[in-house]
This record gives C-alpha cells, sequence and structure tokens, in this order.
C-alpha cells in the first residue's frame, strides 16, 4: 500500500541517517561502535513504524554503508581492520531487518484495528439511523442523511417501489435522473472500483431474496475522500440492515392502515346500532300505546286512555327530538350550518333559555349577566340552541343541585358559564362527552338523552368562531364553558339602561 | 289466566304491555333489568316471559342464556334491532319466539298466546292437538292423513315430516335449523337448499304459493304455520 505515510518512512530513512551520521561524525573519536549500531538502529525503528517495511529496509541498508564506511577503521572502504567487525557488521544487519519487520508488522495490524473500528463505528451510526423514527418516511430520511453525510457523498436517496412504478421515499442532496429504472431487474451495479466524483452506485435493498427497494448513492467530489472497495462492502452490509426495516416499517404501515379502517367501521357500526336504537324505541312506546286504544276487545278506562295518550304525546315529542338533533348533526357535518353571525346579546339569550328551562326544572337556576358585558358575535337562533342545550343537560345530569349561568369579559371574548354541583365528569370522560352518541354511564340504568346534544354544541360553536369546553367546578360538578368573540363595535352608549341588567337567582 | 313477566326498561313499553297483558286477565309482573328478570323468574314462577334484549348492563341474550339452564318457561324475547345475528342467537339459546320493536300490540298478543299454549302442552296442561285445521286444510296428527276442501292430499315422507312438526308447532317460528334437525336429523342442520325445495313443492300441494296465507316465511329465520283458531280442547290432565 503506497500512502503518504510511506513516503514519510522513506524520508526518515534517508534524512535520519544522514542526521544520525553527521551527529556520530562529530564525536566520532569518543564514542563507541555499540553506540553507533543502537543510533542506527533507532532510525530503522522510526523509518519502519512511519512506512512499513521498505523504509526500514532502506534504513537499515543506509546505516550498514554509514556504519562500514565512516565508522570501522579503515574509514571510506568497506574494507574492516578488525575481523570482529565484521560480526558487528552482520549483527547490526540482521537485527536491523528483523526489527524493521515486527516494527511494521505491528504497524499495519494497528491500522487495520483501526480501520475496522471505523467500519464498524460507521456501520453502528448507520444502524443508529434505523432505529424507529416513528413512520417508516421518518426511518428513511435518517437513514439518508446518516448515509450521506457519514461516507461524504453528493447525494443519497432511497427508493421504493410503487404500484407500478418506483417512488423516491427519501432523499438528501443530489439524486440521479433515471431512478424510474432502478429497480428493474437488470439495473445493476456494474462499476466497480473506484467511484469518479459525481457518479452514481445502485445498492439492491433486499429483505431475504425479495427486493424491497434500493439504495442510490453518488459519489462527492473531488475534495471528497474516496468512495472505494471497502465503502462498497460496508453500504452492501448496512443495505441488508436498511431492506428489514423498510419491510418492517411497510408491515408496520399496513397494520396501522388496517387498524384504522376497523376503527371506522367499529364506530359507523356503533353509531347506526345507536340511532337505529334511539328512532326505535319512542317509535315502539307510540306504536304499542296507539294498538291499545284501538284495540276493539278491551274496554279501557278513561284512566287508562289517558295514560296510553300521555305515552303518544311523550314519546312523540322525544322522537321530534332526536330527528331534529339527527338533521342538524347532518347538517353541521355537511358544513351547511350557514350562521347568519350578528351582535347578539348573551343575557338576552340566557334569560330567554332560563326561562324556558325554569319551566320544567325542579332545582334553583341562578343567572348572572353583568352589564358590563359587552355583546357577542354569533348567530342568535343557533346560540339559543347551544345555550338550551347545555343548560337541559345540567339540569338532567346535576341531580336536582342549583345550576348557575354566569358570564363575564375575558380580553377580547365573553365567557359564559353553566355550572352545576351534580356528579361531574371524570376526568378520562372529559373530552368525550362531546363526541357523537357518547354517554356518561351511569350504574346500569340507561342514559337519558339522544347522545347527541353536546356534540351539535361543540359543532355549532366552531361554526360561530368560539370554543366550548367543560371543566370541574369547585367543589364538585360539571361547568361548560362557552367562550365567544365580542362584537367589535362598542355595544350601547354607557348610561343608556342596558336591554338585560343582571338577573340574580330568583326561585 | 297466567302469570307473566314483562323485562323492559323503557318505562312506556313496559307500562302499555303490563295494562293490555291484565286487561285480558293476566297477572303481570314488570322489572327493567337482566338481573331482577331472573330473580323474578326465580320466585314468581310465571308462565311466560317477555324479555327486551337491549337492556342496560346485563343483556338480554345473557339473561335467556342463564334463565335456560334451569327453567324452560316460554320466552317472547323483544327486539329494538333488526340485527338478524341477535334473533339467531336467541333462537338458538331456546327463545320460543320475538317481536321487533316498533309492533302492534295485537301481534305481540297473539305471540303471548301461542308461547302460554306451548308451555302448557309442555308441561302436559294441555294435550297435543290431534286435529290441526288450516283454511280448507285438515291435519290428523293421528291418522298422519292431509285433505284440502275435503280431498286427500298425497305427501312423501318427507313433506308429512314437515308438515306434521309445524302443525304441531302451529303459530310459532319454526326455525330453518330446527325443521332441518326434525325432519332430516342432526347432521343436515346447515343444508337450508333441501329446505326450500321440500317447502315450495308443499306449498304447491297445500298453499297458494304466490299469496301463502298457512305456511308463511320469516325471512333469514324460517316458516310459520299459521292454524285456525283451535277449539277449546283443554284435557286437564
Amino acid at each position: 500500500m503506497h500512502g503518504p505515510r510511506t513516503g514519510l518512512g522513506y524520508l526518515i530513512a534517508v534524512l535520519g541517517t544522514g542526521a544520525a551520521t553527521l551527529g556520530l561524525l562529530a564525536v566520532r573519536p569518543e564514542v563507541s561502535k555499540t553506540n553507533v549500531v543502537l543510533t542506527f538502529l533507532l532510525v530503522v525503528v522510526a523509518a519502519a513504524a512511519t512506512g512499513g517495511l521498505g523504509p526500514g529496509a532502506v534504513a537499515a541498508a543506509a546505516g550498514f554503508l554509514a556504519f562500514d564506511v565512516l565508522f570501522l577503521p579503515p574509514y571510506r572502504t568497506l574494507v574492516v581492520n578488525d575481523r570482529q567487525d565484521y560480526l558487528s557488521l552482520g549483527v547490526y544487519l540482521l537485527t536491523a531487518i528483523v526489527v524493521s519487520y515486527l516494527v511494521s508488522a505491528l504497524e499495519r495490524r494497528r491500522a487495520q484495528a483501526e480501520r475496522r473500528e471505523q467500519e464498524t463505528r460507521t456501520l453502528y451510526e448507520l444502524s443508529t439511523s434505523l432505529v424507529a423514527h416513528g413512520s417508516l418516511d421518518d426511518t428513511l430520511a435518517s437513514v439518508v442523511r446518516t448515509v450521506r453525510s457519514l461516507f461524504d457523498l453528493a447525494g443519497c436517496s432511497i427508493v421504493l417501489p410503487d404500484g407500478d412504478g418506483v417512488r423516491v421515499a427519501a432523499s438528501d442532496g443530489e439524486t440521479p435522473t433515471g431512478l424510474e429504472r432502478i429497480l428493474a431487474p437488470t439495473a445493476g451495479s456494474g462499476i466497480g472500483g473506484q467511484l469518479q466524483p459525481g457518479q452514481a452506485l445502485t445498492v439492491p435493498l433486499r429483505a431475504g431474496a425479495e427486493p424491497v427497494g434500493a439504495l442510490v448513492v453518488v459519489a462527492g467530489g473531488p475534495d471528497a475522500p474516496s468512495f472505494g472497495e471497502a465503502e462498497r462492502r460496508l453500504l452492501a452490509t448496512f443495505a441488508n440492515q436498511a431492506a428489514l426495516a423498510v419491510e418492517q416499517g411497510r408491515q408496520e404501515d399496513e397494520r396501522a392502515r388496517t387498524r384504522t379502517l376497523e376503527e371506522v367501521d367499529r364506530l359507523r357500526t356503533a353509531l347506526l346500532n345507536s340511532v337505529s336504537h334511539d328512532l326505535r324505541t319512542p317509535l315502539a312506546s307510540i306504536k304499542a300505546s296507539a294498538s291499545s286504544l284501538l284495540d276493539p276487545e278491551v274496554h279501557w278506562s278513561d284512566r287508562e286512555r289517558r295514560e296510553f295518550l300521555v305515552t303518544i304525546d311523550q314519546e312523540a315529542d322525544r322522537l321530534t327530538r332526536l330527528v331534529h338533533n339527527l338533521l342538524d348533526m347532518s347538517r353541521i357535518e355537511a358544513n351547511a350550518l350557514d350562521p347568519r353571525l350578528e351582535e347578539t346579546s348573551l343575557a338576552e339569550i340566557a334569560g330567554s333559555v332560563v326561562r324556558r328551562v325554569r319551566a320544567s326544572a325542579t332545582q334553583r337556576i341562578d343567572v348572572y349577566v353583568p352589564d358590563s358585558v359587552p355583546p357577542v358575535v354569533a348567530d342568535p337562533v343557533l346560540l339559543e340552541q347551544v345555550v338550551g342545550n347545555l343548560l337541559d343537560n345540567a339540569v338532567r345530569y346535576a341531580a336536582g343541585s342549583a345550576i348557575a349561568v354566569v358570564a363575564r369579559q375575558v380580553a377580547d371574548s365573553v365567557e359564559l358559564r353553566v355550572i352545576d354541583h351534580g356528579p361531574g365528569i371524570p376526568e378520562p370522560e372529559r373530552e368525550r362527552v362531546f363526541d357523537q352518541f357518547y354517554r356518561l354511564k351511569g350504574g346500569g340504568r340507561r342514559p337519558e338523552g339522544t347522545g347527541m346534544g353536546l356534540s351539535i354544541c361543540r359543532g355549532i360553536v366552531a361554526a360561530l368562531r368560539g370554543n366550548l369546553r367543560v371543566e370541574t367546578t369547585p367543589g364538585g360538578g360539571a361547568t361548560f364553558v362557552l367562550t365567544l368573540p365580542v362584537a367589535e363595535r362598542p355595544a350601547l352608549e354607557p348610561d343608556m339602561p342596558a336591554a338585560a341588567g343582571p338577573r340574580e337567582g330568583s326561585r | 289466566m297466567s302469570r307473566i313477566l314483562v323485562v323492559d326498561d323503557e318505562p312506556p313499553i313496559a307500562r302499555t304491555v303490563a295494562a293490555n297483558l291484565r286487561a285480558r286477565g293476566h297477572e303481570v309482573t314488570t322489572v327493567a333489568s337482566g338481573s331482577a328478570a331472573l330473580s323474578a323468574v326465580e320466585t314468581g314462577d310465571p308462565d311466560c316471559v317477555v324479555l327486551d334484549l337491549g337492556l342496560p348492563g346485563l343483556h338480554g341474550l345473557e339473561v335467556l342464556r342463564r334463565l335456560r339452564t334451569w327453567s324452560s318457561v316460554p320466552v317472547v324475547v323483544l327486539t329494538a334491532t333488526d340485527a338478524e345475528r341477535d334473533k339467531v342467537a336467541a333462537f338458538e339459546l331456546g327463545a320460543d319466539d320475538y317481536v321487533t320493536k316498533p309492533f302492534g300490540m295485537a301481534e305481540l298478543l297473539a305471540r303471548i298466546k301461542v308461547a302460554l299454549r306451548h308451555g302448557e302442552q309442555a308441561k302436559g296442561v294441555l294435550a297435543r292437538p290431534h286435529v290441526v285445521e288450516a283454511g280448507d286444510l285438515r291435519i290428523d296428527l293421528d291418522a298422519k292423513l292431509v285433505s284440502r276442501a275435503g280431498e286427500p292430499v298425497h305427501l312423501t315422507p318427507i313433506e308429512w315430516g314437515l308438515v306434521e312438526v309445524l302443525a304441531s308447532n302451529a303459530g310459532r317460528l319454526c326455525t330453518h335449523r330446527f325443521l332441518l334437525e326434525r325432519v332430516w336429523g342432526p347432521r343436515y342442520e346447515r343444508e337450508s337448499q333441501y329446505l326450500r325445495v321440500y317447502m315450495a313443492n308443499l306449498r304447491k300441494k297445500l298453499d297458494d304459493p304466490a299469496a301463502p296465507s298457512i305456511i308463511l316465511t320469516e325471512p333469514g329465520m324460517g316458516y310459520r304455520f299459521v292454524a285456525n283458531e283451535p277449539a277449546e280442547q283443554e284435557v286437564r290432565s
């Protein structure tokens, strides 16, 4: 392997030997042969450690010559006087060569270990990019980013089959053209060896024998580190892992889709059952009562006749409410609510609703809407329906406890609170009460209501550009908070009598 | 006359059904939940139970399943959904008949009447009929003879088997499964096409196939044989 380090090794061999020779010449009379040999050996070790066996051998040879010619008398000849000096020369040469071999082998192994460690680190970092990032697309995006930065590439993309063609599922940097043909069976990476700058390489992603996609890389510019056999091998290893992740991700996506469909299906069935039951029940009561009255075989007493008629009347009302709610709901869902937004007085709305509800409610209902509360932007008819629904709801679920309706201004909006002191709504069901056909479960007893009221309220409030949420009443119970935007125009002249003053609780 | 238990969580329905049954001289108890129904059957020993399937808490089908482990009281099921599965399940659990809400009171009363009669036959209070008449059809169950407007009608053994089961269960719904099992045997429960073919032939011989009035089809469920009101022939044993 010829690299910059080999060159440096030769340089050390030549210059090191030269410098050692000059230094030793200056002190030749005083220095012993042993020290000369050791100094040259030092140069050999340095050259071999830096550049490998070649520079080590050169240093050994240069040292041999310098030792023989300049430090063994007679000087300037290869001949030596003392026969023992031949032994010194031989030992030096042998030692130098063995040392340079050992040092270079050690160095080679160290470099190998370092490269392997580097590869392992790279592979590890690549694998880390595969660790669940949520959706498949997120994972792939993280993969291409990591591959591109680790190999210093100009671009990296992942191509997946999509119907009959392919799609680029994730891409970072340059994307080569003609990706459509990449998954064709004939397409492959025929190019071997070093990848030229700008050249593209396709690595197939295989899960088992099945090709699930391809990784396409574009080599970086001339400044980028080379992309050769080793990198290719590394990428191929990684591609196997990535393929498994792709396959897993695809299966996960599919499962999630199936789950969603099942959930939608389940909800639709539940909804249909609920509507079907809710419509049939009052109809059944009406039909049963009416057919009883028509029965010629039985002579009903006046009291019995009246009971049947009351049932028919009440159940017809129940059916009417239900049909109304269903129509409202479909209007909301079809976005056909078409609110007529105008300046609306909450005090008036609250007053009229409370008057109606008080007529049938048995509990105390307090209203407090001060004059200082400005008018809001709303559709008065729809707003009355919302407030009415909230109040009916409170009456139905608050178990006879007192109810309060309170309004106040908060910044640019007005908050209307319908406060009850009933059993309240458990935290986990807080949001679900606004779901269609959701009814609080109460100890085996059939829940009252249609399960549509709050859902409709929320739909209407959204159309009015307001907000509806539920909180816990301090001390227990539910508080529904309706927020609506304040009308922009200043309300009434401050000294004019308000249309509706504060209504302190009565009854 | 009879003790009847009405199980429905909708007070207007329970009230109306009870009023009608009382007007016909029955003794009626109403309960609104499945668990109350089970204990009411145990303590009250009713002659017939009217059971709503859509009960809160313990579902009607579960009530029926538990009831059938120790009682054979006739049960007429009320169902607010027309889900075939619930009806079929109710029959497999041993319901005697069903009525779908909304129902006419006359229909429910007729079903209860049939259920009561069968309950009495099962107990041996009422003798099984020897002769069943429907329109101008006369079926002698003892002599195994069928005549239409006085003319004898020839039936194959399978056809006779069907007529026998249908006529002796007059007024009740006979499910496909029940008929197949009784006429062909337990291994033929699922062979509904046999039934269709034989019923078509039988109708040609006994009924008006274009507008049947004696052997009625209940789609997806089975057949119902409509007999003339039987003469009161109580034979107290």
